[in-house]
This record gives structure tokens, sequence and C-alpha cells, in this order.
């Protein structure tokens, strides 16, 4: 059962938390013990394209996605992450680590199509972050370089997620998926 | 080893530096420089990353205490950060009020930050934002969302 079947069952829950699986309704983590298993797994990647191959060199990637101005914006940008100067935010800020680089650009990979509203930003603790903000819409997702992702998301039905060290190789959540997807439309 | 989220909501109502004025009241406004493009979204809005989770979580938020800060303080942190990034652009200060960010509740209805003071000799408007207790890298996420749009409104 993915989280959008957990909406549909439950339309009187406004909440979902995880962690390292598909997005769980908050109230049924607080009153019972949640029940997950592997169905629950997002790990349909939705490009059938190697992770591992197709970041080996960031460059590539680039070159692959010169038609979709956005996903090369984001590349860009988070790749300077890599070479800003210590204490770059005047708090001992350091620069992204390549794991924390790899791991974003492996979870863009994953996105068909990338949305205008999705822009990327980095915080001097060293967290690359991909952020929506739009008038019903938002979305943050974190990358600390640990081969997961964080997130806190909100669709414009008012449904808020949440969900902690979610393992990129699996895939993305499906919601985060919807949400996304629904910004294209 | 104590817990160092042990007491966090008890220490705001204990002066925490003999440099402060005193613990930092409810009514006052806080502030914190804004730059961009790091700090700005492309609709003009505070971009979350400006507030790192683990100043949140453990170092704290650093902030100016608008009461207690003048033109000369604000000036010197503004010039410190134009001088790491010569393409970096000040926008504002901003601002947002204390009793907004105690305000805000977690998922069980309790007080998510505290603000405490931090003063140093030289600068002692300085406070802090921190997380009232540990939470999840999501639910921190969460919240770090309302504090940001707080700013964004205050």
């Amino acid at each position: 059962m993915e989280s959008e079947n957990i909406l549909q069952t439950s339309s009187n829950l406004t909440s979902y938390i995880g962690s390292g699986l598909a997005a769980i309704p908050i109230a049924i983590i607080l009153t019972s013990t949640p029940v997950v298993n592997a169905d629950n797994i997002n790990v349909e990647p939705l490009i059938k394209q190697s992770i591992s191959d197709a970041f080996i060199d960031s460059e590539m990637i680039l070159i692959d996605s010169s038609s979709d101005s956005n996903r090369k914006l984001l590349i860009e940008t988070i790749g300077s992450y890599r070479n800003l100067d210590f204490n770059w935010d005047g708090y001992n800020g350091t620069c992204a680590s390549e794991e924390a680089v790899n791991n974003a650009l492996t979870f863009i990979s994953q996105i068909t199509n990338i949305p205008d509203a999705l822009e990327a930003g980095f915080s001097g603790d060293g967290e690359i972050g991909l952020f929506v903000r739009t008038d019903n819409i938002f979305i943050d997702i974190g990358f600390e370089g640990n081969k997961y992702y964080s997130f806190y998301a909100k669709d414009n039905n008012g449904n808020e997620f949440i969900g902690d060290d979610y393992l990129i190789e699996k895939g993305i959540d499906h919601a985060i998926l919807s949400i996304l997807n629904a910004l294209l439309v | 080893m104590s817990d160092p989220y042990d007491d966090r909501r008890a220490r705001e109502g204990v002066q925490q530096s003999e440099n402060s004025p005193s613990i930092v009241d409810s009514s006052e406004n806080l502030l914190r420089a804004m730059f961009t493009p790091d700090h700005i979204d492309n609709k003009g809005h505070l971009k979350e990353q400006a507030i790192p989770s683990q100043d949140l979580s453990e170092r704290g938020f650093s902030v100016q205490r608008e009461q207690y800060t003048n033109d000369t303080l604000n000036q010197k942190i503004v010039s410190g950060w134009l001088n790491n990034k010569p393409e970096r652009e000040f926008i504002k200060l901003g601002k947002i009020s204390c009793l907004h960010t105690r305000n805000i509740n977690d998922q069980q209805n309790n007080q998510a930050f505290v603000v405490l003071d931090d003063a140093i000799e030289e600068n002692p408007a300085h406070a802090i934002i921190l997380t009232a207790e540990k939470y999840g890298k999501g639910a921190l996420k969460k919240l770090r969302h309302e504090l940001i749009e707080a700013f964004n409104q205050d």
C-alpha cells in the first residue's frame, strides 16, 4: 500500500509520517503500532537508467539533460555548493560534500519532468535542499550526504507528509512524486 | 553525560549570559540579516535552507534582539557576510516576533522553539532560537517551515 492509498482510505487524516518507508499517516503512528512491510517501499525508479552509471560523472548528466533547462539549472546550482569557501555563510558554514551533491543529483535523476517551481538551496550545516513553495503546495527535501533523504511536504489539499531517512536508491516517495506531478498540470 | 535537550524550555526563564541585558521577553522582536541569492528564492521568499536544521537543534540559530541592537552592530554583521561572498546582496533585516516563535507548537501541541539570550561582550543583543526538544528530521523541517513563514509574514 502506498501513501496515496492511505490518503484515499483515510480521508479525514491530514498528516503523514514515515521513517525510511513510504509515508504513513501520523495519526496511525500515534494511536497504534505502524504496520509497514516491503510492499510499502516505492522501489520503481521513474527513469529506467542505472543511477550509479548516471552519476559516475555529473558532467554527463549535464549534457544528457540539456533539453531540460530547470534540470540543468538545478544540477549546476547543486554542483556549485561544492565550491563554497569555509565560513561562506558567516557562521562557519562548510561546502557541500561530494556525497551530498551526488545524493541530490541521484534524486533529481529519478524525476522525469522537473517542475519549474522546484528550486535548490544549501545550508551552512552541509545539507542540500530541494524545495517548492507555491500558494498551495510546499516541499522541503534534505540531503545530508548519507544516501538518505528526509522531507516535509504539503499537497494542494492541505495533506501533510513527513519522512525521515528514506533510502534514495529505493526511489522517490509516492507522495512526493504526486505533489511534483501536480505542479506540472 | 547530560542530555543537551534537557530543560530547554525552563532555560528561557533564566538569563544565560552575564553580558545579556535580560532574558528574552516575548514582546521583543528578533532580527536576522537576509541575503540573496543564499537566502531568497525565486519569488522573493526566505528559503528554508536559510535556517540550518543543525543550528535549530544544536548550536542555536543566531538572531539580534531588536531593542538592544543598533545600526553599528547590524552593519558589522552585514559587512561580515558580504565580505565572505562578494556576489551577495543584502536584502533586509528579516523580523520575527519572539511571541510568534514561542507560539509555534509541535505535533504534541508543545512549544517547539525556545528563544534564549546569548550575548557576547561585543554583541549584547545576540540571542538564539533552539528547538525545545529533539525532533525527527522531517518533523523539524515542518517546524522550520512554520518559522520561515513567520519570518516571511512578520
